[in-house]
């Protein structure tokens, strides 16, 4: 069996579970800035207690998965998204704070709220300029990062850094319109209106520069003939549909098709790194670890996955519903 | 750690001949020489170290020369991070066995003096804590993989400038959040325990401790004492 695949599976199997469900809740402290009421903060911030640190297991399980299994690439990316990797800790580290005391105090819960929001921004941000940094390539030699620790703030990043606030805000906006009560609601959609088709502009946008600037992507492009296109159709579809009914759907409409949105994005961003796990240098099979590491980490993840799943999906059903008005109490 | 990390171990106790003299004393102070090789003051407890580290009255102790030198950490470091990580533990057992005494008496919640201490002691685990972080990194030293591979040969190609500025802004966040808990410590801590559920009066029974809703009431205890 071809396990460095089946891990591979593994990682992108959890990496898209960490960024549609990390999404939401750092776009729902992206819009606590735009939300002037503090009521209505309280409220978005209590759609997401329950829920929003349980989501961040994923991107451990991520983290793991690529020391273990392919320690090469782990090697070779950490130095290479080592800024961006550090002040996004830093960032989630200041959303865990605030977000914590914030309960404790009203006269400086707006500080709170600006603080959370800015870590959300800049997590969001720094998870951009990551995916931007592997888009553009990292420059190898020898096994090692030969590149600078510099190149990840180059303009490709940064666009993309942007795209994916956007895109985190219209996975936040959909989930307040799915948890939250009327005035709420009504505020994402203004904010879904605004934010999707901006998200589908810019996410146009990094696809264009991205080709123009990588000759790996362009020779994607002309091996996906026809999937990528599909794709980019299916995406412009989707983003269309989600602006269009931002307002009128019914609640859990915005949030489904947002989620679907972050799925076609990285179905193509996948068949595009493919097959490798350093673009566009290392493919998956030179950069992996021994098959007894190998055999580890998926029967680790074998045992580990189904428990975080089970008492993940049994904490989303029993906060199901929309957020009661005064919170889910203690 | 003696059968895995030899040199880790023998750092730790403050040794440096291959075999101590016997019988071996406890050591709880130390100026250790590196350069030549020895302590020029050393403070212990006699038999202690041999009673404790060879289960005999007369064992000898390894000492640091056992490892080459080129192959050593420092011993001022993980010599003082043991001790301060052993000694809070012997101190935190002592409150403990002290707190339990004091609740069998019935006089847990009314001596200020305890109360007092266990307010000093709350850093205790924390300390403790990174004293044992700093024995096993420092202890482990010059390897990063013991035996294996060495800290230098396991550097990143990340420059130093980008290392320094992320070091910056971890010291520069946490002192904010460490000035943020301790302000909302305070103030939670000033607000007291208003809200305590109906009690039951303080007694020397244990019984209680096991039912947390007629948990005798600190507040209202310290207050009346």
């Amino acid at each position: 069996m071809d396990l460095p695949l089946l891990s591979a599976s593994f990682l992108t199997f959890a990496l898209t579970l960490y960024v549609i469900l990390d999404g939401f809740d750092l776009g729902v402290g992206i819009l606590l800035l735009l939300q002037p009421a503090m009521p209505s903060r309280d409220h978005m911030v209590d759609s997401i207690t329950p829920t929003w640190d349980g989501n961040e297991t994923w991107i451990i399980m991520a983290g793991v998965t690529v020391l273990a299994a392919f320690p090469v690439a782990y090697a070779i990316l950490l130095p290479a998204l080592y800024l961006p990797v550090i002040f996004m800790l830093l960032a989630l580290g200041f959303r865990g704070v605030s977000f914590e005391f914030r309960v404790q105090t009203k006269r400086h819960r707006r500080k709170c709220d600006i603080a959370f929001a800015a870590g959300s921004i800049v997590a969001a941000f720094m998870q951009g300029l990551i995916l931007g940094g592997l888009m553009q390539g990292v420059r190898v030699q020898n096994l090692h990062f030969a590149g600078s620790v510099l190149d990840i703030f180059r303009p490709l990043p940064v666009i993309s850094g942007i795209t994916l606030v956007v895109g985190y805000v219209v996975l936040g906006g959909g989930w307040l319109k799915l948890k939250s009560n009327l005035s709420v609601q009504q505020f994402a959609s203004r904010c879904l209106r605004v934010s999707t088709p901006l998200f589908a502009v810019l996410f146009g946008i990094v696809c264009i520069y991205a080709v123009n600037i990588q000759p790996s992507i362009r020779s994607e492009w002309m091996s996906h003939r026809i999937a990528l296109p599909c794709l980019v159709g299916l995406f412009a579809v989707l983003a269309g549909t989600l602006t269009a009914l931002a307002k009128k759907s019914r609640p859990t409409m915005p949030f489904f098709l947002g989620l679907l949105l972050f799925v076609v994005g990285i179905s193509g961003i996948v068949l595009i790194v493919f097959p490798n796990i350093v673009p566009f240098s290392l493919s998956l099979w030179d950069a992996a670890s021994s098959s007894t590491s190998q055999k580890f980490v998926l029967i680790g993840a074998a045992l580990v996955t189904p428990v975080v799943l089970v008492y993940s999906g049994f904490a989303y059903w029993i906060f199901r519903g929309r957020t009661p008005e005064n919170g889910w109490g203690e | 750690m003696l059968k895995y990390q030899p040199s880790k171990m023998q750092a730790a106790e403050g040794f440096w001949e291959k075999n101590s003299q016997s019988p071996a004393p406890y050591y709880w102070i130390i100026i250790p020489d590196q350069n030549n090789q020895r302590n020029r003051f050393a403070l212990g407890i006699p038999y202690l170290g041999s009673i404790w580290l060879t289960h005999s009255l007369d064992g000898r102790v390894e000492g640091l020369k056992n490892t080459p030198r080129d192959s050593q950490p420092i011993m001022g470091m993980v010599f003082y991070a043991f001790r301060i990580m052993y000694g809070l533990a012997i101190v935190m057992f002592a409150v403990g066995v002290a707190s339990l005494w004091l609740r069998l008496r019935g006089r847990l919640f009314s001596s200020r003096w305890f109360l007092w201490m266990l307010v000093f002691m709350t850093p205790s685990g924390i300390i403790a804590t990174l004293a044992g972080w700093y024995v096993a990194e420092t202890g482990r030293q010059p390897w990063v993989i013991y035996g294996i591979l060495r800290t230098v040969d396991a550097m990143s190609p990340v420059p130093a400038q980008a290392l320094l500025s992320s070091l910056i802004a971890f010291v520069c966040v946490y002192a904010v959040f460490i000035i943020v808990f301790l302000t909302f410590t305070f103030r939670i801590i000033r607000r007291g325990p208003a809200e305590a559920p109906p009690h039951a009066e303080a007694s020397g029974s244990l019984k209680n401790a096991f039912r947390p809703h007629v948990l005798d009431s600190p507040a209202r205890v310290v207050k009346r004492g």
